[in-house]
Protein backbone atom coordinates (compact mmCIF):
# COMPACT_ATOMS: atom_id res chain seq x y z
CA UNK A 1 0.00 0.00 0.00
CA UNK A 2 2.84 2.09 0.97
CA UNK A 3 4.25 1.79 -2.35
CA UNK A 4 1.53 2.66 -4.13
CA UNK A 5 1.44 5.87 -2.71
CA UNK A 6 5.19 6.36 -2.97
CA UNK A 7 4.56 5.42 -6.58
CA UNK A 8 1.62 7.89 -7.35
CA UNK A 9 3.54 10.82 -5.31
CA UNK A 10 6.62 10.20 -7.14
CA UNK A 11 4.72 10.13 -10.62
CA UNK A 12 3.16 13.64 -9.45
CA UNK A 13 5.74 15.12 -8.50
CA UNK A 14 7.89 14.30 -11.36
CA UNK A 15 5.27 15.75 -13.47
CA UNK A 16 4.78 19.10 -11.56
CA UNK A 17 8.70 19.80 -12.28
CA UNK A 18 9.58 18.09 -15.19
CA UNK A 19 9.91 20.22 -18.14
CA UNK A 20 11.31 18.79 -21.92
CA UNK A 21 13.51 21.32 -22.86
CA UNK A 22 13.54 20.04 -26.63
CA UNK A 23 13.62 17.31 -28.33
CA UNK A 24 16.64 16.22 -31.05
CA UNK A 25 15.43 14.32 -33.77
CA UNK A 26 17.63 12.45 -36.63
CA UNK A 27 15.96 11.42 -40.24
CA UNK A 28 16.83 8.48 -42.35
CA UNK A 29 16.48 8.09 -45.70
CA UNK A 30 17.73 11.09 -47.28
CA UNK A 31 20.51 13.37 -48.52
CA UNK A 32 19.45 16.32 -50.09
CA UNK A 33 18.19 19.96 -49.11
CA UNK A 34 15.03 19.38 -50.72
CA UNK A 35 14.37 16.76 -48.65
CA UNK A 36 15.49 18.27 -45.93
CA UNK A 37 13.27 21.47 -45.63
CA UNK A 38 10.65 18.92 -46.52
CA UNK A 39 10.80 17.77 -43.46
CA UNK A 40 11.29 20.81 -41.86
CA UNK A 41 8.29 22.36 -43.23
CA UNK A 42 5.96 19.09 -41.94
CA UNK A 43 7.20 20.08 -38.58
CA UNK A 44 6.54 23.42 -38.64
CA UNK A 45 3.19 21.95 -38.95
CA UNK A 46 3.40 19.62 -35.46
CA UNK A 47 1.24 21.90 -32.82
CA UNK A 48 2.92 23.00 -29.47
CA UNK A 49 6.39 23.51 -31.67
CA UNK A 50 8.11 26.78 -30.83
CA UNK A 51 11.44 26.47 -33.45
CA UNK A 52 13.19 23.78 -35.51
CA UNK A 53 17.10 24.20 -35.96
CA UNK A 54 18.24 22.20 -38.56
CA UNK A 55 21.45 21.19 -39.46
CA UNK A 56 21.34 19.58 -43.01
CA UNK A 57 24.66 17.76 -42.95
CA UNK A 58 23.48 15.63 -40.19
CA UNK A 59 20.03 15.30 -40.92
CA UNK A 60 19.27 16.56 -37.69
CA UNK A 61 16.24 18.64 -36.25
CA UNK A 62 16.46 20.40 -32.71
CA UNK A 63 13.00 21.42 -31.66
CA UNK A 64 11.69 23.74 -28.87
CA UNK A 65 8.24 23.87 -27.59
CA UNK A 66 5.74 26.39 -26.19
CA UNK A 67 5.76 26.56 -22.68
CA UNK A 68 3.26 23.87 -21.33
CA UNK A 69 2.61 22.22 -24.77
CA UNK A 70 1.79 19.01 -25.04
CA UNK A 71 5.19 17.07 -26.57
CA UNK A 72 4.56 13.48 -28.37
CA UNK A 73 7.03 11.89 -30.04
CA UNK A 74 4.69 10.32 -32.19
CA UNK A 75 3.79 13.54 -33.76
CA UNK A 76 7.11 14.15 -34.80
CA UNK A 77 7.31 10.54 -36.23
CA UNK A 78 4.31 10.75 -37.96
CA UNK A 79 5.58 14.48 -39.02
CA UNK A 80 8.59 12.90 -40.26
CA UNK A 81 6.74 10.21 -42.09
CA UNK A 82 4.57 11.77 -44.02
CA UNK A 83 7.29 13.86 -45.56
CA UNK A 84 8.46 10.74 -47.03
CA UNK A 85 10.96 9.75 -44.33
CA UNK A 86 12.21 7.96 -41.06
CA UNK A 87 13.03 8.50 -37.55
CA UNK A 88 16.54 7.60 -37.26
CA UNK A 89 17.02 8.74 -33.28
CA UNK A 90 14.36 10.95 -30.98
CA UNK A 91 15.82 12.47 -27.54
CA UNK A 92 14.06 13.92 -25.52
CA UNK A 93 15.92 16.79 -23.16
CA UNK A 94 14.23 16.70 -20.08
CA UNK A 95 14.38 18.38 -16.85
CA UNK A 96 13.90 16.00 -13.91
CA UNK A 97 14.15 16.91 -9.70
CA UNK A 98 16.00 14.03 -8.33
CA UNK A 99 14.36 10.70 -9.50
CA UNK A 100 15.91 7.16 -9.00
CA UNK A 101 15.24 5.45 -12.98
CA UNK A 102 14.98 1.62 -12.81
CA UNK A 103 13.75 -0.23 -15.67
CA UNK A 104 10.06 0.07 -15.43
CA UNK A 105 10.10 3.55 -14.14
CA UNK A 106 7.49 5.52 -15.82
CA UNK A 107 7.73 9.17 -15.54
CA UNK A 108 5.13 11.61 -17.27
CA UNK A 109 6.26 14.61 -19.17
CA UNK A 110 4.20 17.52 -20.84
CA UNK A 111 1.31 15.14 -21.95
CA UNK A 112 3.43 11.82 -22.67
CA UNK A 113 4.21 8.80 -20.70
CA UNK A 114 7.65 7.17 -20.96
CA UNK A 115 8.79 3.63 -19.25
CA UNK A 116 12.56 3.17 -18.74
CA UNK A 117 14.56 0.24 -20.47
CA UNK A 118 18.26 -0.66 -19.32
CA UNK A 119 18.10 1.49 -16.41
CA UNK A 120 20.08 0.38 -12.84
CA UNK A 121 18.70 1.93 -10.33
CA UNK A 122 20.83 5.70 -10.91
CA UNK A 123 19.37 8.20 -9.46
CA UNK A 124 19.75 11.25 -11.34
CA UNK A 125 18.68 15.08 -11.34
CA UNK A 126 18.51 18.39 -13.76
CA UNK A 127 19.32 18.11 -17.74
CA UNK A 128 18.32 13.94 -18.71
CA UNK A 129 18.59 12.97 -22.51
CA UNK A 130 15.99 10.01 -22.90
CA UNK A 131 16.06 8.48 -26.30
CA UNK A 132 12.92 6.57 -27.86
CA UNK A 133 13.60 2.75 -28.38
CA UNK A 134 10.95 1.93 -31.17
CA UNK A 135 11.81 0.41 -34.34
CA UNK A 136 10.33 3.51 -35.99
CA UNK A 137 12.50 5.70 -34.00
CA UNK A 138 15.54 4.01 -34.36
CA UNK A 139 17.84 3.14 -37.60
CA UNK A 140 17.62 -0.52 -38.43
CA UNK A 141 21.25 -1.28 -36.87
CA UNK A 142 20.50 0.72 -33.57
CA UNK A 143 17.22 -1.10 -33.26
CA UNK A 144 19.16 -4.39 -33.21
CA UNK A 145 21.30 -3.58 -29.92
CA UNK A 146 18.21 -2.94 -27.92
CA UNK A 147 15.38 -5.53 -29.27
CA UNK A 148 16.38 -8.22 -26.97
CA UNK A 149 16.47 -5.58 -24.02
CA UNK A 150 12.74 -5.37 -23.99
CA UNK A 151 9.97 -5.74 -21.58
CA UNK A 152 7.78 -8.71 -22.70
CA UNK A 153 4.37 -6.81 -22.14
CA UNK A 154 4.33 -3.14 -24.00
CA UNK A 155 1.70 -0.54 -23.22
CA UNK A 156 -0.44 1.62 -25.54
CA UNK A 157 0.83 5.10 -25.96
CA UNK A 158 4.02 4.43 -23.94
CA UNK A 159 7.23 5.83 -25.03
CA UNK A 160 10.09 3.20 -23.82
CA UNK A 161 13.29 4.93 -23.35
CA UNK A 162 16.43 4.43 -22.16
CA UNK A 163 18.97 7.48 -20.33
CA UNK B 1 30.50 2.71 -84.75
CA UNK B 2 27.76 1.86 -82.48
CA UNK B 3 29.93 -0.51 -80.46
CA UNK B 4 32.16 2.43 -79.64
CA UNK B 5 29.62 4.70 -78.69
CA UNK B 6 27.54 2.49 -76.69
CA UNK B 7 31.31 1.52 -74.97
CA UNK B 8 31.96 5.37 -74.32
CA UNK B 9 28.28 6.13 -72.90
CA UNK B 10 28.67 2.65 -70.42
CA UNK B 11 32.73 4.19 -69.52
CA UNK B 12 30.96 7.43 -68.81
CA UNK B 13 27.89 6.69 -66.62
CA UNK B 14 30.39 3.73 -64.61
CA UNK B 15 32.94 7.09 -64.19
CA UNK B 16 30.04 9.08 -62.58
CA UNK B 17 28.54 6.41 -60.23
CA UNK B 18 32.01 5.49 -59.09
CA UNK B 19 33.26 9.20 -58.31
CA UNK B 20 29.49 10.19 -57.35
CA UNK B 21 29.48 11.38 -54.08
CA UNK B 22 26.16 13.39 -52.65
CA UNK B 23 24.13 12.23 -55.41
CA UNK B 24 20.75 13.52 -56.48
CA UNK B 25 18.13 11.18 -56.78
CA UNK B 26 15.77 13.94 -58.61
CA UNK B 27 15.97 12.29 -62.00
CA UNK B 28 14.83 14.75 -65.25
CA UNK B 29 13.47 11.94 -67.28
CA UNK B 30 12.22 9.61 -64.83
CA UNK B 31 10.51 9.75 -61.82
CA UNK B 32 12.37 8.20 -58.36
CA UNK B 33 10.41 6.31 -56.46
CA UNK B 34 10.78 8.32 -53.62
CA UNK B 35 7.40 10.21 -53.50
CA UNK B 36 6.71 14.05 -52.72
CA UNK B 37 5.87 14.95 -49.37
CA UNK B 38 2.25 14.14 -48.44
CA UNK B 39 0.31 17.38 -49.08
CA UNK B 40 2.39 19.32 -50.70
CA UNK B 41 1.34 20.36 -54.24
CA UNK B 42 3.72 21.49 -57.28
CA UNK B 43 3.66 23.13 -60.75
CA UNK B 44 6.20 22.01 -63.92
CA UNK B 45 5.90 23.55 -66.88
CA UNK B 46 7.78 20.73 -69.64
CA UNK B 47 9.51 22.35 -73.16
CA UNK B 48 10.36 19.25 -75.21
CA UNK B 49 12.54 20.86 -78.55
CA UNK B 50 12.90 18.05 -80.65
CA UNK B 51 14.42 18.26 -84.18
CA UNK B 52 13.26 16.33 -86.74
CA UNK B 53 15.19 13.63 -88.35
CA UNK B 54 13.68 14.54 -92.11
CA UNK B 55 14.02 17.89 -92.73
CA UNK B 56 15.04 19.30 -89.34
CA UNK B 57 12.24 21.02 -87.96
CA UNK B 58 11.80 21.84 -84.43
CA UNK B 59 9.20 20.10 -82.70
CA UNK B 60 7.86 22.27 -79.67
CA UNK B 61 6.02 20.42 -76.84
CA UNK B 62 4.66 22.16 -73.82
CA UNK B 63 3.25 19.94 -71.13
CA UNK B 64 1.89 21.96 -67.83
CA UNK B 65 1.94 19.69 -65.26
CA UNK B 66 0.39 19.67 -61.67
CA UNK B 67 1.61 17.29 -58.93
CA UNK B 68 -0.03 16.54 -55.48
CA UNK B 69 1.41 14.58 -52.83
CA UNK B 70 -1.80 12.93 -51.65
CA UNK B 71 0.16 11.03 -48.44
CA UNK B 72 3.49 9.75 -47.92
CA UNK B 73 2.82 6.80 -50.35
CA UNK B 74 0.50 8.02 -53.22
CA UNK B 75 1.16 10.75 -55.86
CA UNK B 76 -0.84 11.90 -58.34
CA UNK B 77 -0.10 14.46 -61.52
CA UNK B 78 -2.37 15.96 -64.37
CA UNK B 79 -0.89 16.96 -67.34
CA UNK B 80 -2.17 18.31 -70.63
CA UNK B 81 -0.55 18.15 -74.23
CA UNK B 82 0.34 21.44 -76.35
CA UNK B 83 2.73 21.28 -79.63
CA UNK B 84 3.23 22.68 -82.76
CA UNK B 85 3.53 19.54 -84.84
CA UNK B 86 -0.04 19.57 -86.40
CA UNK B 87 -1.42 22.99 -87.86
CA UNK B 88 0.25 25.52 -85.81
CA UNK B 89 0.56 25.39 -82.16
CA UNK B 90 -2.80 23.87 -80.33
CA UNK B 91 -3.76 21.50 -77.44
CA UNK B 92 -3.35 17.71 -78.48
CA UNK B 93 -4.61 15.55 -75.03
CA UNK B 94 -4.01 14.87 -71.71
CA UNK B 95 -2.66 12.63 -69.42
CA UNK B 96 -2.93 11.44 -65.33
CA UNK B 97 -0.23 9.80 -63.75
CA UNK B 98 -0.25 8.20 -60.43
CA UNK B 99 2.71 6.75 -58.19
CA UNK B 100 2.34 4.50 -55.26
CA UNK B 101 5.57 4.11 -53.44
CA UNK B 102 4.83 0.56 -51.85
CA UNK B 103 7.86 -0.45 -50.29
CA UNK B 104 10.82 1.67 -48.44
CA UNK B 105 13.44 1.11 -46.17
CA UNK B 106 15.72 3.99 -44.76
CA UNK B 107 18.73 4.64 -42.99
CA UNK B 108 20.81 7.08 -42.29
CA UNK B 109 22.31 8.64 -45.88
CA UNK B 110 20.55 5.60 -47.80
CA UNK B 111 17.45 3.95 -48.80
CA UNK B 112 16.07 1.71 -51.26
CA UNK B 113 12.28 2.34 -52.01
CA UNK B 114 10.15 0.79 -54.59
CA UNK B 115 7.09 1.89 -56.56
CA UNK B 116 4.38 1.32 -58.71
CA UNK B 117 3.35 3.75 -61.47
CA UNK B 118 -0.13 3.87 -63.57
CA UNK B 119 -0.45 6.68 -66.88
CA UNK B 120 -3.41 7.20 -69.47
CA UNK B 121 -3.07 9.23 -71.91
CA UNK B 122 -5.27 11.15 -74.29
CA UNK B 123 -3.95 12.18 -77.72
CA UNK B 124 -5.49 13.24 -80.47
CA UNK B 125 -2.50 14.07 -82.97
CA UNK B 126 -1.58 11.25 -85.86
CA UNK B 127 1.19 8.99 -85.29
CA UNK B 128 4.01 9.09 -87.62
CA UNK B 129 6.18 6.49 -86.28
CA UNK B 130 7.01 2.91 -84.72
CA UNK B 131 8.00 4.70 -81.19
CA UNK B 132 5.57 4.89 -78.60
CA UNK B 133 4.79 7.45 -76.14
CA UNK B 134 2.08 7.99 -74.05
CA UNK B 135 3.81 11.07 -72.57
CA UNK B 136 2.91 13.51 -75.18
CA UNK B 137 2.39 11.51 -78.36
CA UNK B 138 0.06 8.31 -78.48
CA UNK B 139 -2.99 7.67 -76.35
CA UNK B 140 -2.66 4.77 -73.92
CA UNK B 141 -1.37 4.04 -71.05
CA UNK B 142 1.66 2.64 -68.83
CA UNK B 143 1.94 0.41 -65.88
CA UNK B 144 5.66 0.53 -64.47
CA UNK B 145 7.68 -0.77 -61.55
CA UNK B 146 10.76 1.78 -59.88
CA UNK B 147 13.69 0.70 -58.06
CA UNK B 148 15.77 3.64 -56.60
CA UNK B 149 18.99 3.35 -54.07
CA UNK B 150 20.79 6.08 -52.62
CA UNK B 151 24.35 3.97 -51.01
CA UNK B 152 26.29 6.42 -48.88
CA UNK B 153 25.17 9.27 -51.37
CA UNK B 154 24.93 7.69 -54.44
CA UNK B 155 21.51 7.24 -55.71
CA UNK B 156 20.63 5.11 -58.95
CA UNK B 157 17.66 4.03 -60.37
CA UNK B 158 16.18 1.72 -62.76
CA UNK B 159 12.28 0.91 -63.97
CA UNK B 160 10.63 -1.00 -66.36
CA UNK B 161 7.07 -0.49 -67.76
CA UNK B 162 4.77 -2.10 -70.43
CA UNK B 163 2.67 0.60 -72.75
CA UNK B 164 0.14 0.34 -74.66
CA UNK B 165 -1.16 2.49 -77.17
CA UNK B 166 -4.72 3.02 -79.04
CA UNK B 167 -4.49 2.83 -82.57
CA UNK B 168 -5.93 6.27 -82.89
CA UNK B 169 -8.87 6.40 -85.75
CA UNK B 170 -8.00 5.75 -89.52
CA UNK B 171 -7.80 9.44 -90.11
CA UNK B 172 -4.87 9.98 -88.04
CA UNK B 173 -3.07 7.18 -88.44
CA UNK B 174 -0.94 5.85 -91.37
CA UNK B 175 -1.99 2.52 -89.60
CA UNK B 176 -1.22 -0.14 -92.42
CA UNK B 177 2.96 1.42 -91.40
CA UNK B 178 3.10 2.20 -87.49
CA UNK B 179 0.42 0.38 -86.00
CA UNK B 180 2.29 -1.54 -83.24
CA UNK B 181 0.34 -1.16 -80.06
CA UNK B 182 2.48 -2.96 -77.36
CA UNK B 183 6.06 -1.99 -75.88
CA UNK B 184 8.30 -2.88 -73.02
CA UNK B 185 10.51 0.41 -71.45
CA UNK B 186 13.25 -0.01 -69.18
CA UNK B 187 15.81 2.84 -67.86
CA UNK B 188 18.78 3.19 -65.80
CA UNK B 189 19.25 6.80 -64.15
CA UNK B 190 22.54 8.07 -62.12
CA UNK B 191 22.84 11.19 -60.51
CA UNK B 192 25.90 13.42 -58.64
CA UNK B 193 25.76 16.56 -56.52
CA UNK B 194 28.13 19.46 -57.95
CA UNK B 195 27.51 21.79 -55.42
CA UNK B 196 27.36 22.83 -52.58
CA UNK B 197 30.42 20.83 -51.11
CA UNK B 198 28.81 20.87 -47.98
CA UNK B 199 24.65 22.24 -46.77
CA UNK B 200 24.80 25.77 -44.51
CA UNK B 201 21.40 26.69 -45.23
CA UNK B 202 18.43 26.24 -47.40
CA UNK B 203 19.23 29.11 -49.38
CA UNK B 204 22.26 27.63 -51.37
CA UNK B 205 21.73 26.51 -54.74
CA UNK B 206 21.99 22.82 -55.68
CA UNK B 207 23.43 21.86 -58.85
CA UNK B 208 23.55 18.51 -60.29
CA UNK B 209 24.09 16.31 -62.87
CA UNK B 210 22.30 13.19 -64.00
CA UNK B 211 22.54 10.55 -66.90
CA UNK B 212 20.11 8.27 -67.94
CA UNK B 213 19.72 5.66 -70.10
CA UNK B 214 16.24 5.12 -71.71
CA UNK B 215 15.14 2.18 -73.98
CA UNK B 216 12.09 0.80 -75.54
CA UNK B 217 11.34 -2.69 -77.06
CA UNK B 218 8.56 -3.11 -79.47
CA UNK B 219 7.49 -7.13 -79.34
CA UNK B 220 5.12 -6.83 -82.24
CA UNK B 221 8.15 -5.92 -84.72
CA UNK B 222 11.09 -6.54 -82.85
CA UNK B 223 12.86 -3.70 -82.77
CA UNK B 224 14.19 -1.71 -80.15
CA UNK B 225 16.03 1.98 -79.29
CA UNK B 226 18.42 2.81 -76.64
CA UNK B 227 18.88 6.49 -75.95
CA UNK B 228 20.94 8.89 -73.20
CA UNK B 229 19.83 11.58 -71.66
CA UNK B 230 22.46 13.82 -69.62
CA UNK B 231 21.17 17.08 -67.77
CA UNK B 232 22.30 19.57 -65.73
CA UNK B 233 19.83 20.57 -62.43
CA UNK B 234 19.55 23.58 -60.85
CA UNK B 235 17.64 24.12 -57.10
CA UNK B 236 17.23 27.11 -55.82
CA UNK B 237 15.75 27.37 -52.31
CA UNK B 238 15.47 23.75 -51.84
CA UNK B 239 11.99 24.42 -53.26
CA UNK B 240 12.50 25.40 -56.85
CA UNK B 241 14.07 23.61 -60.01
CA UNK B 242 15.69 24.15 -63.09
CA UNK B 243 16.34 21.35 -65.63
CA UNK B 244 18.08 21.17 -69.14
CA UNK B 245 18.38 17.73 -70.59
CA UNK B 246 19.34 16.62 -73.74
CA UNK B 247 18.38 13.41 -75.14
CA UNK B 248 20.74 11.62 -77.85
CA UNK B 249 19.34 8.10 -79.66
CA UNK B 250 22.45 5.49 -79.24
CA UNK B 251 20.83 3.53 -82.08
CA UNK B 252 17.84 2.82 -83.01
CA UNK B 253 16.28 0.28 -85.65
CA UNK B 254 12.31 1.55 -85.36
CA UNK B 255 11.22 4.70 -86.85
CA UNK B 256 11.20 7.80 -84.69
CA UNK B 257 9.99 11.34 -85.66
CA UNK B 258 12.19 13.41 -83.24
CA UNK B 259 14.46 11.33 -81.17
CA UNK B 260 16.98 13.91 -80.48
CA UNK B 261 16.25 16.87 -78.59
CA UNK B 262 16.68 19.33 -75.33
CA UNK B 263 14.08 18.96 -72.43
CA UNK B 264 13.45 22.39 -70.42
CA UNK B 265 11.51 22.17 -67.41
CA UNK B 266 10.57 24.84 -64.89
CA UNK B 267 9.55 23.00 -60.81
CA UNK B 268 8.36 24.80 -58.21
CA UNK B 269 7.20 22.60 -54.72
CA UNK B 270 4.85 23.83 -52.92
CA UNK B 271 4.39 22.32 -48.62
CA UNK B 272 1.74 21.84 -46.82
CA UNK B 273 -0.60 23.11 -49.37
CA UNK B 274 -3.35 21.04 -48.94
CA UNK B 275 -4.90 19.76 -45.82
Amino acid sequence: MKNIFLAIAMLISVAGYSQIQSVSLTASGLTCSMCSKAIYKALLKVPGIKSVDVNIEKSSYEITFDKGATVSPEALKNAVEGAGFAVAQLDVMATLPKTTISSGTKITLQGSTYQFVKANGQTVQGVQKLTVIDKAYLSSAQWKRYVKELPAKRENGVFLVTL
Amino acid sequence: MKKSIITCTVLAVAFIVSTSANAQELFVYTEPASNMPAHSAGLRLNNWLMKETAGGAINYHLIPEVMVGVNKNLMVHAESFLSNRNRGFGIEGASVYAKYRFFSRDDIYRHFRMAGFARASYNNAPVHQDEIETNGHNSGFELGWIGTQLLHKQAISTSISYERAFKPDEQGTEAREYGSQHAVNYTASMGRLILPKSYSSYGQTNFNIMVELLGQYLPEIGKSYLDIAPSLQFIFNSQTRFDIGYRHQLYSSMSRTAPNGFLIRLEHVIFNAIN
